[in-house]
This record gives structure tokens, C-alpha cells and sequence, in this order.
């Protein structure tokens, strides 16, 4: 993090309440307060339900808080924006679109040539394993295809923070790391902050440079964890094996009473 | 859905189990097997008939259908010529002239229906178009749809047919007013569809619109449009139907002449041959626009899993 550039989005004691004044009413979060550095990459781990994706919809633009506000580079988040890109827990391809159209959609609306188009999709699905599979359709790929695809459709915007929500669950173990390891490459290259949402601690380990928990709902963020080790990370050593143990402790514990409460 | 299919790349291949490195032409191939598919529908589709005639002819050979009454297929086929006559009246309007009598009877029968057909058509496509365009725009500019949804929702369940003064008055006689009355008939319900089917299309889609960058236009141009296509396409297949029954009961009333006058001949006069002869042909142009319009659907919404045009359902 240096000092002088903006933070890629700062949170300050934002609260959201989903269907006010409704009998559904939901308090997600409540006075949550976390910030992303230029190019820092935090990861947001906190039992099911907590508020994680509420989170990150805030901070995509695409809900307003209730209490608090939520900056980036600076600027309230007024609406969402190409550099501010969020991949969703489900993936989104659009499906009368072939896959690298899917990818290269935000190019096509600012006017970039069909031909110019293909060829950035083509690079960054290279990346991801699934150029022979770019002139198909979507719904001929696998769900973890799909997802992956939408990754790259948000990271062909080079955005300045990327929102990934639990993006590698529909992935198996080995595919999940090397897809963290494009993922790092690229975002390095585009000198982008990433905010990652998870279930998985060692995703969280190996990728991130902080660790949020964030509490039963409503969500706040209760421990904060910073990890130091270089990449590529050996999740077997010592220091990396004492912050799992410590992580497991808290989050069970806010699971416990997130189950509780619910029996409530 | 901009797509430049001249561009000299990646074509779409929305066949899902072949492979980039398949060298023998993956599209010939699956366009052969649509064919083959298309082919065997069509031989189950005539067995289908074949099997109800050889039933009604086995019948008619057992004495048990009176051929006064039930005249079986070979009967009143076999009478085309002189039941053919009956379908003189688009001609009559067509010509009017003194030739019609030595039109042979194949042109008469083709003459009427092409006619009723073309107001069918005409009607369905104003329609549709219509409905699309003023769909998006009552979404696009929420002034426009305040504006015209609740007159559009209080004249929709009104039945068509009270309509045929109001296209007597506008337009006389003739075509226009049958094409009127098909464009009636469809257009307030399939607005309102249209309408329901944007307020449908799935929030993601949207957000990730929004997230690229889209402007208001590109969203609805590039995004809702291609979503609820299908959904429209379902529901002018399901109007198909009421299209034709309003095209033929405009012209039963006389105000254009077509197959709308035969089914009136077939309803009051008492000729069995005709009767079923116009069963017969009725049945033969539903199907072929049915057949038409998955073909256009498969077109358009090539991007189906499935290759759209209903096929779930057909097998
Ligand atoms: N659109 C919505 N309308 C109403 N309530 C909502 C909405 N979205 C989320 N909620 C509620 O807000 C709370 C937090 O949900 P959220 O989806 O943020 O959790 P999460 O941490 O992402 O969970 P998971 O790990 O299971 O994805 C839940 O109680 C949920 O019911
Ligand atoms: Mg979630």
C-alpha cells in the first residue's frame, strides 16, 4: 500500500438493511469499516450469510448503503462502473453471445473493432485455459468453464479493483490454484486491488495480502489478519499454518452464532 | 445483437460436443443431422395422417361411415375439380374478369388461400413489430409507458371481432381491413407480453451490463432485446392461431374475399365433400406455418440450447 495513491475503496461504518420496513426486513451489515490499498489484494472470509456478497455489491455500485459511505479512489460510489468489476458467486454469460463475445462485451460497447475484440479475448482466455472453447456458447461449457469465462470478462476491463464473490467454488483444488495464479499475473500486470469474498481459508492464505472475518450478521469486519510470506505460498509453513488454526478459531466461533441465532 | 457474420473469424459452432480441432466440417455435419432430424418428423407426421385415413376409408369399407355424410379421403379428393370451384371468390376480386371460369382449379384454391394467408402474415408482422418497438420505448422513456400501458391494458381483453366496424370505417373493403383486424387481434396482448417479458429479463444480466459500462441504449438494444426474444417468439406461435381465425371471419362477413368465404359456404350449405376438403386444406397450411415459423425461429434463436423452435417438446 503507498501512501500517496487513493484507496481502491474505502468503507466507513457502512450499514445495509435489506427490505426496510418490511416484515423481511434484514439488517446485513452494520457500521463495517475496511479499506483496499492500490493494489492490495483482501480477502473477506465469514460464514454463510454473513453479508460478504452484500458487501461486495456495495462495493460494486450496484446497492447503496443504508448508513455510512463507501469511496472509491476517493470518489463515492455513485453507480457501477468498468473499473470496478464484479464476478458473481453464479456466472453470468450472456447466452445468445459465443464465449469470447461474453468476454469481450465491455470492449464491444465502447466500439472496439470485431477483430481487435477477438483478439484480447483470445489472450486472456488463453490465460484461463479456454480459447478452443471461445467461438461456443456458453451453456456447451462446464459451470466452472462458465465461471472462469466471467472472470476473464472482468479482468479484460483491467479495472482498477477487481470483486470476485467465492469465484473458484465451482472449481476441484488443482484448477482452483492455477486459476489464482492467472489471476495474481494479470492483476499484477493491470495494477489492480482485488477484494475477494470465500468460504476457503487456504484460497484466502495463498492469495491475499489481508484477511478480513467478518462477524455473524449483522456483518462487521471482527478480526483482521495481514500475511507477509511472497508468493507463491507454501500454505504448510509455520507462520501461514498458525494464521489457518487462529482463522478456523474465529470463524467457527461466528458460525456457532450464526447458527444459534437462526435457531432464535 | 450486432453481429457482422462477414467478419473473417471464429465462427459460432452451437454444436456442443465437437471439438476446435474436428477437421470435417462440424457445421455440414450438423446441419445434415437437422435435416435427417426434420425428415423423420415429417415421415411420423404422415404416418400419423395416413394411419387416421386408412381408418376412416377401413370404415367406409365396412359400411360403417356413409359416404353421403363421411365421405373418405379418396372421395373427396377425387372431387377437387368441382370443389374447387367453391374457391372462385378471391379470384372473382383478384381479376374480375371473364376468365375466371378457365382458371384451372389448382390457381382458384391457390389464389384464395395465398390471399387469406398474406393478410394472416401482413397482420402478424405489423404486429409483432409494432409491439416490440412499442415495448421497449414504454420501458425506455417511463413518461411514453405511463402514458399508453393503462389504455393498452383496458383495450387488450376486448374481443377482436367488436373491432370490425371501426376497420369497415377506416378502411372500406378489401385486404387492409382483414390485415387491421389480425393486427388487433394480436398487438395489445402481445404488447403487453413484451412488456411483462422485459420486467422479466433476469437482474444479472443487467448488472453485468451496467458493470461494462453500458449506456441505457446499449442495455436495452444489446441486452433486453435478445433476452425476451424468445419469450416473443413463443408467444406469436401461441397467437398464430387467432391470427387466422379473425383473417377468416372478416372475410366470412364479406369485407374481403378469401378462405374466410369458403368456410362460410362450408358452414351454411350442406356439401360434406367440401366440408372436409377445407378440414383438409386448413390443416395442411397450419402445418406449414407452423413449419415456417420454427424455421425462422431456429434462425433467429440459434443460440437455444437445443437449437430453439420447441424441440423439447416435440419428441
Ligand atoms: N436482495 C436481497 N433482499 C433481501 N435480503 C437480502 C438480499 N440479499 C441478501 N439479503 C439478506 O442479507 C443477508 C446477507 O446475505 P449475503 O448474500 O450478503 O450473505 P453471504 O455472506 O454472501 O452468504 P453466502 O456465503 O451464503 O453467499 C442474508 O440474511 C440475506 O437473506
Ligand atoms: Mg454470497
Amino acid at each position: 500500500m503507498t501512501a500517496e495513491r487513493p484507496l481502491s475503496l474505502a468503507c466507513r461504518g457502512v450499514g445495509k438493511i435489506w427490505s426496510p420496513g418490511l416484515p423481511s426486513e434484514t439488517r446485513a451489515l452494520a457500521d463495517l469499516s475496511l479499506n483496499v490499498g492500490h493494489r492490495e489484494i483482501v480477502a473477506i472470509l465469514g460464514p454463510s450469510g454473513c453479508g460478504k456478497t452484500t458487501l461486495l455489491r456495495l462495493a460494486a455500485g450496484l446497492e447503496q448503503p443504508s448508513d455510512g459511505s463507501v469511496l472509491a479512489a476517493g470518489q463515492p460510489v455513485a453507480g457501477p462502473s468498468p473499473t470496478r468489476t464484479m464476478v458473481f458467486q453464479v456466472p453470468c454469460l450472456y447466452p445468445w453471445q459465443t464465449v469470447w463475445e461474453n468476454v469481450s462485451f465491455g470492449l464491444a460497447l465502447q466500439g472496439v473493432s470485431r477483430q481487435d475484440r477477438h483478439d484480447s479475448a483470445r489472450g486472456m482466455l488463453a490465460k484461463f485455459g479456454l480459447a478452443p472453447v471461445m467461438g461456443q456458447l456458453p451453456h456447451t461449457l462446464s459451470l466452472g468453464m462458465q465461471q472462469r469465462a466471467a472472470i476473464a470478462r472482468a479482468l479484460l476491463m483491467q479495472p482498477a479493483l477487481l470483486i470476485l464473490d467465492e469465484p473458484f467454488a465451482a472449481l476441484d483444488v488443482l484448477m482452483r490454484q492455477r486459476m489464482l495464479r492467472y489471476l495474481l499475473e494479470t492483476v499484477r500486470e493491470t495494477n489492480g486491488a482485488v477484494l475477494l469474498a470465500t468460504h476457503d481459508i487456504d484460497e484466502a492464505l495463498a492469495l491475499a495480502d489481508r484477511i478480513l472475518v467478518m462477524t455473524a450478521r449483522p456483518g462487521r469486519i471482527r478480526t483482521e489478519l495481514r500475511i507477509d510470506e511472497e508468493r507463491p505460498r507454501d500454505l504448510n509453513a509455520p507462520a501461514l499454518l498458525a494464521a489457518r488454526r487462529h482463522l478456523t478459531g474465529v470463524i467457527g466461533d461466528e458460525a456457532d452464532r450464526a447458527f444459534l441465532e437462526q435457531e432464535a | 445483437m450486432p453481429r457482422d457474420m462477414k467478419a473473417p473469424i471464429h465462427d459460432i459452432n452451437p454444436v456442443a460436443s465437437i471439438g476446435p480441432n474436428c477437421s470435417n466440417g462440424p457445421k455440414a455435419r450438423a446441419s445434415k443431422a437437422r435435416w435427417r432430424a426434420f425428415g423423420v418428423r415429417l415421415c411420423w407426421s404422415l404416418l400419423s395422417v395416413g394411419l387416421f385415413a386408412l381408418i376412416w376409408e377401413a370404415a367406409w369399407l365396412a359400411g360403417l361411415a356413409d359416404p353421403r355424410l363421411l365421405p373418405p379421403p379418396h372421395v373427396f379428393l377425387a372431387d377437387f375439380g368441382a370443389q374447387a370451384r367453391h374457391f372462385n371468390t378471391s379470384d372473382r376480386w383478384l381479376i374480375t374478369s371473364g376468365e375466371v371460369a378457365a382458371r384451372p382449379a389448382a390457381l382458384a384454391v391457390l389464389s384464395t388461400v395465398t390471399a387469406t394467408a398474406t393478410r394472416v402474415l401482413a397482420g402478424l408482422a405489423l404486429a409483432a413489430i409494432a409491439a416490440l418497438t412499442m415495448g421497449l420505448a414504454a420501458r425506455y422513456w417511463p413518461l411514453f409507458g405511463k402514458l399508453t400501458l393503462p389504455t393498452v391494458t383496458f383495450l387488450a381483453p376486448v374481443s377482436a371481432v367488436t373491432w370490425l366496424p371501426v376497420a369497415i370505417f377506416i378502411f372500406g373493403v378489401g385486404s387492409m381491413p382483414a390485415i387491421f383486424m389480425v393486427f388487433i387481434a394480436l398487438f395489445f396482448l402481445m404488447l403487453l407480453a413484451t412488456v411483462s417479458q422485459i420486467d422479466a429479463v433476469e437482474a444479472p444480466y443487467l448488472e453485468v451490463a451496467r458493470m461494462m459500462g453500458a449506456s441505457r441504449r446499449q442495455i436495452f438494444l444489446q441486452v433486453v432485446l435478445p433476452a425476451i426474444l424468445p419469450g416473443l417468439f413463443v408467444i406469436l406461435r401461441l397467437n398464430l392461431f387467432a391470427a387466422w381465425m379473425v383473417a377468416l371471419f372478416v372475410e366470412a362477413t364479406g369485407v374481403s374475399r378469401g378462405l374466410g368465404q369458403v368456410v362460410m359456404l362450408v358452414r351454411n350449405g350442406f356439401n360434406p365433400r367440401l366440408v372436409f376438403f377445407t378440414i383438409v386444406l386448413l390443416g395442411v397450411i397450419g402445418y406449414l406455418f407452423d413449419l415456417g415459423f420454427r424455421l425462422i425461429e431456429r434462425r433467429a434463436l440459434y443460440w437455444l440450447p437445443g437449437g430453439g423452435g420447441g424441440q423439447y417438446l416435440d419428441r
